[in-house]
């Protein structure tokens, strides 16, 4: 009975590892292309938005620390966005470079800008919480000190906010500057078919797991009621999409508002980054497990379930190499057995799932930025090998996390990519 | 034309590590091809006629792979079908109906409440051109120093200026 029961139980994870990203990614592929029929394909080009029936004023926040190698081209960049009425907010977080001296020209050169310093490295939801108090608008477009919005992309992400009062936050479609080398190649078909497929899908359910911290439009009246930022959250742009879901506020996504950012081009700043964001993860995961018990929350629930599944699915994997480890010292029942790790049908099956998903994504990216099924052909990085990554980090997120405990965030300067 | 923002420099990289990861990425793809070889041996068989015969059609071995191919495709429809289902059914209900009409942006005073001070503090905060702020161990502001630094520090700062 006992063996029948483990002999099951093997079976059941095993299956598991396989189906669980199988199944799932061709339920991104179709949430991705009911959300590009349904939503994007009538729209006009990203660089002709349409006329809003309203301008509201908005107040741009821009977190920097230690930014002094990229504001200038980012501020120039946010002066160039054509809207009628904004104001622009840089907040100097305990920078140690010359960040402090060029911001303070920059509020000279343009009545446009004004400059918050402060006194001490705070950590980036702090320092957006002082600018909110600070802030003249009742919206808030917040960018980060490195990267650059296109000129259009607060027409763009303002439509949202301004035909749909329910809308608490909008966020917009990042793409890649740094492609000198393989991880900057991979990582723009990842951000198509990782982040922007599943964004779509998860939009056609209707909720989403994260906005983009990177580029993000707010309605203040939201944030209050939210909250504002989380200082104890690793990644704030998880915590505050859950937090304002979870009061009902609408999150979405507008693939047409672009910003082009910076992205780590070394295993060893690809490695912190993607681990702070499976910590961010893993701590919405523990700090939302109440969701059980809160039928008015229900909606959020399948968000919650596949991120969890997600987990499970990175800490399975670990344990079918453990044992396939251990096969090669010990006689391990039939049940339990690995034979090999090199990928037969179940492997070919999810590898061509994968790179179809790639395709599709970037074919969908192809709206905004012409030529971009070029780095396809890295792209088999992905099924072969870069998925260890993710796994590799959720696998260390999650005691990492427990350990912690509440401490604040604060500024890492992260690896920027080669430049020129 | 490409666009001058992206950053498309391999020159700036070692040629090693160029070579390295352009030899292993085509030694992937060839890989890849070897994954396929189960299906290539079976296209083999259909050509040559009497294995694929033998094995496929009279063994009855094409069953096996059709079930299995029924499975997926049940599964993947099923749902999607929930998903496509789930939001059709969402734009039918909420089309064009908003519930939020009640919310609107915090007032100067809610704004004040929220950061202790008074609202005449939070509108010369929102004057401000430049200034520096002050925390404490929580991340609350506790002091606001307007610049050039010559006047209404007092009045900037929580606790102070706000009657309290």
């Amino acid at each position: 009975m006992d063996s029948l029961l483990t002999a099951g139980v093997g079976r059941l994870l095993f299956e598991f590892s396989f189906y669980y990203p199988l199944f799932m990614s061709y339920l991104w592929m179709c949430g991705g292309l009911f959300y590009f029929f349904h939503y994007e394909r009538h729209d006009p080009p990203a660089d002709q938005p349409p006329p809003l029936l309203d301008y509201p004023p908005v107040s741009v926040l821009v977190p920097c620390h230690n930014e002094a190698g990229c504001i200038a081209e980012t501020v120039e960049a946010l002066r160039n966005i054509e809207y009628p009425d904004f104001e622009i907010l840089l907040i100097d977080d305990g920078s140690t470079d010359a960040t402090p001296q060029m911001l303070d020209q920059f509020a000279r050169q343009d009545a446009r800008i004004r400059v918050i310093h402060l006194a001490h490295n705070q950590g980036k939801a702090v320092g957006l919480n002082t600018a909110a108090a600070m802030a003249r608008h009742d919206f808030f477009l917040c960018i980060d000190g490195d990267s650059i919005v296109d000129p259009n992309c607060l027409r763009w992400m303002m439509r949202q906010l301004v035909t749909s009062p329910r809308v608490g936050a909008v966020t917009g479609n990042p793409r890649i500057r740094t492609r000198s080398t393989l991880l900057g190649r991979i990582q723009v078909g990842e951000f198509s078919s990782i982040i922007g497929l599943i964004k779509r899908a998860q939009r056609t359910y209707g909720k989403v797991f994260t906005v983009s911290g990177v580029m993000v439009c707010f309605r203040r009246a939201a944030l209050h009621h939210a909250g504002y930022w989380n200082p104890a959250a690793l990644t704030e742009d998880i915590d505050i999409s859950w937090r304002l879901q979870m009061r009902h506020w609408d999150v979405r996504f507008e693939p047409n508002a672009l910003c082009w950012i910076l992205m780590p081009e070394t295993l060893r700043g690809l490695w912190r980054q993607r681990l702070r964001w499976a910590m961010g993860g893993t701590q919405v995961l523990f700090g939302q497990s109440g969701i059980f018990s809160r039928w008015r929350n229900r909606r959020m629930l399948p968000v919650y379930l596949e991120y969890f599944a997600s987990v499970a699915w990175a800490y399975t994997m670990v344990f079918v190499i453990f044992l396939w480890a251990l096969g090669l010292f010990v006689s391990l029942p039939p049940a339990w057995r690995v034979d090999t790790l090199l990928p037969g049908w179940n492997g070919m099956v999810i590898g061509t799932t994968c790179l179809l998903q790639f395709a599709l994504s970037m074919f969908l990216d192809s709206k905004y930025e012409k030529g971009v099924g070029r780095y396809y052909y890295w792209m088999i990085w992905y099924p072969l090998a870069y998925w260890l990554l993710s796994v590799m980090t959720t696998l260390v997120a999650v005691p990492k996390v427990i350990l912690r405990g509440r401490q604040r965030a604060t500024w890492v300067s992260p690896d920027r990519g080669i430049r020129p | 034309m490409k666009n001058p923002l992206i950053i498309d420099r391999p020159d700036l990289q070692a040629w090693q590590q160029k070579a390295v990861f352009g030899a292993l990425t085509a030694v992937f793809w060839a890989l890849w091809v070897f994954l396929w070889l189960p299906l290539v041996t079976l296209i083999g068989w259909i050509f040559f006629g009497y294995q694929f015969q033998f094995h496929m059609i009279r063994l009855e071995g094409y069953e096996g792979f059709l079930n299995l191919l029924a499975v997926y495709a049940l599964v993947i429809l099923a749902m999607n079908g929930a998903l496509i289902g789930w939001a059709k059914y969402n734009h039918f209900r909420f089309r064009g109906v908003d519930r939020r009409k009640g919310f609107i942006a915090p007032t100067v005073e809610e704004l004040a409440a929220l950061h202790q001070v008074s609202s005449a503090t939070i509108a010369q905060w929102q004057a401000c051109s430049v200034l520096t702020v002050y925390h404490d161990d929580h991340g609350a502001i506790v002091r606001v120093v307007p610049e050039p630094a010559d006047d209404a520090v007092d009045n900037l700062s929580p606790g102070r200026g706000n009657g309290a």
